[in-house]
């Protein structure tokens, strides 16, 4: 049983290889994790960040007791995940999100209580949890409608109805406002803290570095199986040093531009983007300030709409770190 | 020439995917024999005299019609679910290549399976064929394979239409089953039915395939085979006519995805 | 079409959840019913005709009893029944494990505590309700069709037979909703399994009939020696002779449960241990 100084989650040199089995010859290794560590603690919000393949799905399938870890341990309230199993899967709920998951030809409410069935609550109790979820979730009222007709937004709401069903003491969402409107991705956010705030853990994977930001205690950034940077979301964004950042306005496509600012001494990389109508240089610099004057001599002064100096986004600290 | 192999095998390996090496042990050698040896015991359980040689015939004969008949309605229902008909659509190919080419692997299949049936029932059965004509039997079958694919390009017109292929193959299925003489004798339908047996793929084709089985010759049987090989270009010809209205009528209301 | 949005979600106060603390074998019950409610209101709801694809066969074996005895005629009445629900049950259980997972569905089943079996264990019993509604409408097809030529001598022994055959049924049925993901090849094999059930499992025919190089493999059937006991209850035979062979359909039943048991065990290490998602 986990005490209350003790992580809720604890991962220590964790590691999972996939083999791609043949009949003839050798089979294919694929390392999906190679080694991380961290901890959770307690009624927190735990950010894992990485792109794609870095191996975030695979860290949320082991810790929810859906894969077992190559080597190394993984403990989720004080229980290990891959011998105590049992034990964990009645506290830990999990929300992978999407159009998947939930049966389209049901209602919500039958959905519920079908999940609710799954986890042996008797019917009564699992109709009146599935009408006071349904209620917090913002789907009152949606509830007899199938689920076919729900938008990405609703359908959403109603996997969290299925994950808080059991009253779980930590939760994982993997990417759980991708695909959702600003609407519905906002009204999300705003849940997450609130579930935290009543002492649930939450452990959550996402690729939107704004989100990660607003939403998390902590952060941990994975990059090919290995765990590349954890903190605090400011000290993720301070940890490139005194990093600085250059937004430069152009009048004028210029390409060939940015061959020549990434030659000045002191700078790390050179993003191109728009701003409305206006190609948009991004340059990020140990010190920006230093480098300012030569980015304007190269732009040349025809050509520039507008030049800001500015501290970096946590985004720019996540492409830093995975480039 | 080489477009049209493309397209059969193309068509074959894209749109009938499932088909892997235990299917084909399941669907077209076990299935088939188990399907004579299904009708043929419950004939002779419940006491009909000539159950052997009116059913294991029959559905060595029906196992053709089935295998290519599932195999074409499916390669259309897969190609409207693999959302790859507006792709054909667009495309300058040949839409009657597109359309025959569909047929063209299942011919095989179908001959394995009677193959096997026939085998089957000498084996298993204790059937005679000591009388058969041989070559009149081939041209029945060649007769009964050619019909078949017509009624399966007809009814897979259906597929790109009706999303449960299931349904429209059990169904049109059954109807070769019942009504063309496969297992109830024709004598014994209602005049009414009598008279769509007649339209239907296969019943000419059986009656001059038990012809060749009793050792007939081809001219007892020539009015037969005309009209199965008459119904099996009509069946063809309406159903590619049915295949370019489903296409213009899709690019006319938009509804290119869902066939029409 | 999706309805417009619903308000934003209120604060939550989750407090009123009380604790779960039902006991285990409860808790399985209620698993396993919901589990079959789930595929009962599924079932229901999906408009696939597949009770009319079923009725064209009975017509056949109408036709068969159309001028067979009493006796046969009986036999081929029930064996409508058990027949259809044989092709139905089978097919939708073989394919209801693949099923849960397409629809993202296995990740959530297989945490349940009452396990993945149990819960498709429900499944397969509306599966087999719903196959029981199109099989006596094909038992009534070849009823009506042998002149209602129906003869039961010993009516309790029957109803006992009906059900002993049909514990077998779903025993056996049961075994491909994890055994099509442990052999791999999908629909493969499927489509030759329903004929297969019916020529061995003696359901239009008793397997004395079959030949006899055949006859050893229906050995193996559950069904088919409740079938047995089936013909000799119609036919007024001996109760230990019927016993015996409800003893056996039952045993075998337990066998293939067991085997259901353990193909479910490799299914849920093959998600658990190699990741795989059981769609491939």
């Amino acid at each position: 049983m986990a005490t209350a100084d003790l992580p809720t989650i604890e991962v220590s040199d964790l590691r999972r290889v996939y083999f791609d089995k043949k009949i003839l010859g050798r089979g294919r290794e694929t390392v999906a994790l190679d080694g991380i560590s961290f901890a959770v603690a307690r009624g927190s919000v735990f950010g894992l960040l990485g792109p794609n393949g870095a191996g975030k799905t695979t860290t949320v399938r082991i810790l929810t007791t859906l894969l077992t870890p190559t080597s190394g341990q993984a403990r989720v309230l004080g229980l290990d995940v891959a011998q105590q199993a049992r034990a964990i899967r009645p506290r830990i709920a999990f929300i992978f999100g999407g159009d998947r998951g939930l049966y389209g030809r049901l209602t919500g409410k039958e959905n519920l209580r079908y999940f609710a069935a799954l986890h042996q609550l008797n019917p009564r109790e699992a109709k009146r949890r599935a009408e006071l979820l349904l209620e917090q979730v913002g789907l009152d009222g949606r509830g007899d409608t199938l689920v076919e007709q729900y938008s990405r937004g609703m359908k959403q709401r109603l996997h969290l109805a299925r994950g808080l069903l059991i009253d779980p003491d930590v939760l994982f969402l993997d990417e759980p406002t991708i695909g959702l409107d600003p609407v519905g991705a906002r009204d999300l956010r705003r849940l997450v803290p609130d579930l935290a705030a009543q002492g649930k853990t939450v452990l959550l994977t996402t690729h939107y570095m704004f989100e990660a930001d607003a939403i998390c205690d902590r952060l941990a950034i994975i990059n090919k199986g290995r765990l590349i940077a954890e903190g605090t979301p400011a000290e993720i964004k301070g940890s490139f040093g005194a990093g600085s950042v250059l937004d430069v306005v152009l009048r004028q496509p210029a390409s060939e531009l940015v061959a020549a600012l990434e030659k000045i001494p002191g700078t790390e990389y050179v993003d191109v983007s728009a701003e409305g109508p206006y190609p948009k240089l991004t340059i990020l610099a140990a010190d920006a300030k230093l480098i300012q004057a030569q980015v304007e001599s190269l732009v040349g002064t025809a050509n520039l709409e507008r030049i800001s100096l500015r501290e970096p986004t946590l985004e720019e600290a996540y492409l830093k770190l995975v480039r | 020439m080489a477009n049209l192999a493309a397209q059969v095998y193309l068509s074959y390996k894209a749109l009938f995917f499932w088909l892997n090496w235990p299917g084909v042990l399941g669907n077209i050698v076990a299935r088939p024999m188990l399907n004579v040896a299904m009708f043929s015991l419950v004939g002779r359980f419940a006491g009909h005299p000539d159950a052997a040689q009116r059913y294991v015939l029959g559905m060595a004969l029906y196992s053709i019609a089935e295998i290519v008949t599932g195999g074409v309605i499916q390669t259309f229902s897969r190609e409207r679910a693999s959302g790859t008909l507006p792709l054909l659509y667009c495309s300058p190919a040949s839409r009657w290549w597109s359309y025959a080419a569909r047929a063209g692997m299942h011919y095989p299949n179908g001959l394995i399976a009677f193959t096997l049936s026939v085998a089957f029932g000498a084996i298993f059965l204790g059937f005679d064929y000591s009388r058969t004509n041989w070559p009149l039997l081939i041209i029945a079958v060649l007769a009964v394979t050619l019909s078949s694919t017509g009624y399966a390009l007809l009814i897979g017109d259906i597929a790109l239409l009706y999303r449960n292929w299931t349904a429209i193959y059990s169904l049109s299925g059954s109807a070769l089953l019942l009504l063309t003489g496969v297992l109830i004798p024709l004598s014994a339908l209602p005049p009414p039915l009598q008279a769509v047996a007649q339209i239907l793929p296969l019943t000419h084709g059986l009656e001059a395939f038990r012809a060749a089985f009793a050792g007939g010759d081809l001219a007892a049987v020539t009015d037969a085979l005309a009209w199965e090989l008459i119904l099996a270009i009509t069946y063809g010809l309406i159903g590619f006519a049915s295949y370019r209205w489903i296409e213009e009528t899709a690019r006319r209301t938009g509804m290119i995805e869902a066939g029409i | 079409m999706a309805t417009s949005m619903p308000p934003p979600p209120r604060a939550f106060h989750l407090a009123s959840l009380a604790p779960n603390h039902t006991p285990p074998l409860l808790g399985l019950l209620y698993t396993i019913f919901g589990g079959y409610q789930q595929s009962a209101a599924e079932g229901a709801r999906v408009r696939n005709l597949r009770w009319l694809q079923r009725l064209p066969m009975a017509v056949v074996w109408g036709w068969f009893a159309v001028h067979a005895d009493p006796a046969v005629a009986t036999y081929l009445t029930i064996g409508a029944f058990f027949a259809v629900v044989w092709f139905e049950a089978v097919f939708v259980m073989g394919f209801s494990l693949t099923d849960e997972a397409w629809q993202g569905m296995i990740d959530v089943e297989i945490t349940s505590p009452s396990g993945l079996m149990a819960v498709l264990f429900g499944k397969g019993l509306a599966t087999a309700a719903d196959a029981a509604r199109t099989g006596l409408m094909s038992a009534a097809i070849v009823a009506v069709m042998s002149g209602l030529a129906i003869s039961i001598p010993q009516p309790l022994t029957f109803v006992a037979s009906l059900l002993v055959a049909l514990i077998a049924l779903i025993a056996t049925s049961f075994v491909f909703a994890p055994l099509i993901v442990v052999v791999g090849g999908a629909a493969g094999f499927y489509n030759a399994i329903r004929p297969f059930g019916i020529v061995f499992g003696g359901f239009l025919f008793p397997i004395s009939r079959l030949p006899d190089a055949l006859q050893p493999i229906s050995w193996f059937v559950p069904a088919a020696w409740s079938m047995n006991a089936m013909i000799l209850t119609i036919q007024d035979g001996p109760l230990p002779d019927i016993l015996l062979r409800w003893a056996a359909a039952l045993a075998l039943s337990v066998v293939y449960l067991c085997l259901a048991w353990w193909c479910f065990r490799i299914v849920e290490r093959r998600v658990l241990v190699t990741g795989s998602s059981l769609t491939s």
